[in-house]
């Protein structure tokens, strides 16, 4: 991956040629993916699943088919979106981006193709696990690039290094508790309790950082006053509908988030409903603060904690990398720096 | 934000029309690999009628968590056991699952009205599209049910006198004399009905069942019964072994080949003195079992290698024309004047 980011930055000077091609893609496609994870979640991963408990007779079953199928199309669409964002933000990292993105786009570029080749060849316990531990290396550098960032606020960047490693963790929990990474009872390391730790570690990660991310958000906005007053009502009725539904219903709840974002209970369902309450209605704020910061999260947020889909890793791992980028793309609006830069022959920093 | 452009609202129809075609069509591209269960590769006979055999000590068993069945009526709230440790061995011809569990009570009769038996089960989903909970008609699941109290009638019969041994001994009358009379056991009726839970004798301990939803659990014929199965309690431990031909054509069986993509599936396992039976069990979620195509050596890895590259040439590639190319913007709200990002 470097030794590509590397070739490519030894290309030397180019040219830029100003023209209207300089248009606005990455935000677009960010927020496609975030609609597009989001419509997973809803449609996929939540009211396909409530189809069980409803009758199997007609006409729920056609009309169940009809859910599973649009439930169908929606999983599909979350990697397509997945690989445009990932090849405009490989062609934005050949001009502006640093060796590290590059590394980076270049590392979740095989991630893809690996969870693409999943889907056609039966793997090996080494390519499962050499799979998991490039996308949880690939979390965490991208995450902390992320929480490096000192224009966000302190919650935010504690929230998406918080996300981060509960993307990493899931992989490492991945890579460890079922790869059969090490084969052989007797005379191996013993790595049977891998997989659930870093599972519940990943879990209490997910929450604490969407909540804190959230958090962030609703500190923004209370400074701006009553701008976004309607989303701290729809996180407070969020929150409280979650904490009610958890107590009333532990069980039937479980079962939902466990399908849903991948919480299996082992964080309590008040904190759940704390960080959900606190996105919710902060992550619109944080929005009018650091758009990539918000759009980010939602989309690691959206893609839930765990879930095995080779999409929603993806996502993961893109949505970290978007709340990476941070600031607005001065660049696009500043065509004099560019002309500049091509007059002294130097790529765009 | 900025608005995406004509060409960009283009590219992001056609992503969609792509999804949905994809759908339609059946094709998958996403993977959802999970926990991974590889089914080991054996020379000559599977040990399917020893789950302590040596062979199995040399396979490292996949720890997978259960729960419990919240979903429908009897529920099991919490798990009765905490996991159950799985190992899978294949040969050219042939698959053996070994579940593995920590249960201190023997579970083998259910013939008194309050006792019920151990039991567990694997779960395959047959094609795309299925529930774990008991399916759904775009997508159906072959379950294999070993139950306890069968694996103990195949050495001997157990029924009703041996849990009442004074209780008295009906006497049917009239006999029916006729040509096509069944007999004595004519007034078993559900063995005459060729209810398998009633027969005299039991082919398997291991049922072989379908199902597409809740209710529609089904036993295939007789002729469809063809999941071997083996176990032993040992000190507390119960190993259960269910084995069967890879694939045998039936549409009723899922089929499982080395070298295809990996199989979808669960586990289910009931602890019969804290009443289970039913759904009143402890689940896992769905996993993946894997039958590489023997034997695994580094040629054999060529897809991945031939992706990877393909991967890295590909990325190197955008990145080149993109360093060619007018920065790509990033679409954000642009900074305030004042200079102050992010506004």
């Amino acid at each position: 991956m470097a030794a590509v980011a590397r070739a490519v930055e030894r290309t030397g000077p180019v040219p830029v040629r100003i023209g209207p091609a300089r248009q606005a893609v990455i935000g677009p496609l960010a927020m496609w993916l975030l609609a597009a994870v989001g419509l997973d979640l809803v449609v996929t991963r939540f009211v396909v699943r409530l189809a069980i408990f409803v009758p199997k007779g007609e006409p729920f079953a056609t009309a169940g088919t009809v859910l599973g199928r649009i439930g169908a199309a929606a999983d599909a669409l979350v990697p397509i979106m997945a690989i445009l964002l990932l090849g405009a933000l490989l062609a934005r990292a050949g001009r502006t981006g640093g060796r590290l993105d590059r590394a980076i786009l270049v590392a979740i570029a095989v991630v893809a193709v690996g969870g693409l080749a999943l889907v056609v060849h039966p793997p090996t316990p080494d390519v499962i696990a050499a799979l998991d531990l490039l996308a949880g290396s690939v979390a965490l550098f991208a995450g902390a690039r992320a929480a490096r960032d000192a224009r966000l606020p302190l919650p935010a960047r504690l929230g998406l290094a918080w996300l981060a490693i509960s993307v990493g963790a899931s992989a490492v929990a991945s890579a460890g508790g079922g790869s059969g990474l090490v084969q052989g009872a007797d005379d191996h390391l013993s790595i049977e309790g891998i997989g659930p730790a870093f599972g519940a570690i990943g879990q209490v990660a997910f929450v604490v950082g969407g909540g804190l991310v959230g958090l962030a958000g609703v500190l923004a906005g209370a400074q701006r006053g009553a701008r976004r007053r309607h989303w701290v009502a729809a996180g407070l009725v969020a929150g409280t509908v979650v904490a009610v539904v958890g107590t009333l219903a532990p069980a039937t709840w479980a079962a939902l988030t466990t399908w849903s974002i991948g919480l299996t209970g082992i964080v309590p369902t008040v904190a759940v409903a704390l960080a959900a309450g606190l996105a919710i209605a902060g992550l619109p704020a944080l929005h009018e603060r650091s758009a990539s910061a918000a759009i980010g999260a939602g989309i690691v947020l959206l893609a839930g904690h765990g879930l095995a889909a080779s999409g929603l890793v993806l996502a993961s791992l893109l949505g970290l990398v978007v709340a990476g980028i941070g600031d607005p793309d001065r660049a696009a609006h500043e065509p004099r720096r560019a002309t500049v830069a091509a007059l002294e022959g130097s790529p765009v920093r | 934000m900025t608005r995406a452009t004509r060409p960009l609202r283009l590219v992001g129809l056609g992503a969609v029309g792509l999804a949905a075609l994809l759908s339609l069509a059946g094709v998958p591209i996403t993977s959802a690999q999970g926990q991974t269960i590889f089914a080991h590769r054996v020379d000559g006979a599977l040990p399917v009628d020893s789950p302590y055999d040596p062979v199995w000590q040399d396979v490292r068993p996949v720890v997978v968590v259960l729960s419990g069945q919240p979903v429908v009526p009897p529920m099991r709230l919490e798990p009765a056991f905490p996991s159950v440790r799985v190992r899978a061995l294949a040969n050219g011809d042939r698959i053996a699952i070994l579940l593995e569990w920590d249960d201190p009570t023997r579970d083998e009769s259910v013939l008194a009205v309050e006792s019920f038996a151990d039991a567990a089960a694997v779960q395959l989903a047959l094609g795309d599209g299925t529930s774990i909970c008991m399916g759904q008609q775009a997508g159906g699941l072959n379950i294999w049910h070993w139950k306890a109290d069968w694996a103990v009638d195949l050495a001997q019969r157990q029924d009703v006198e041996d849990v009442h041994p004074g209780m008295p001994d009906d006497v049917h009358a009239p006999v029916d004399d006729s040509d096509d009379a069944l007999g004595p056991d004519g007034f078993l009726t559900g063995d005459a009905a060729g209810n398998p839970r009633s027969a005299a004798i039991r082919p398997s301990s291991v049922e072989d069942l379908n199902a597409v939803g809740f209710g529609s659990l089904t036993p295939q014929t007789p002729a469809g019964q063809n999941v071997h199965g083996a176990s032993e309690h040992r000190d507390g431990v119960w190993r259960v072994v269910m084995s069967r031909a890879l694939s045998d054509g039936d549409p009723n069986d899922a089929t499982l080949r080395p070298g295809d993509a990996a199989a979808v599936i669960a586990f289910a396992v009931w602890d019969g003195s804290r009443g289970d039976r039913d759904g009143q069990k402890s689940v896992s979620s769905w996993l993946a079992l894997s039958l590489a195509r023997p034997p695994i050596g580094f040629i054999d890895m060529w897809p991945y290698f031939f992706l990877l590259v393909m991967a890295l040439g590909l990325s190197g590639f955008i990145l080149w024309i993109g360093a060619r190319q007018p920065d790509i913007g990033l679409g954000w709200p642009h900074g305030r004047p004042g200079g102050r990002p992010g506004r």
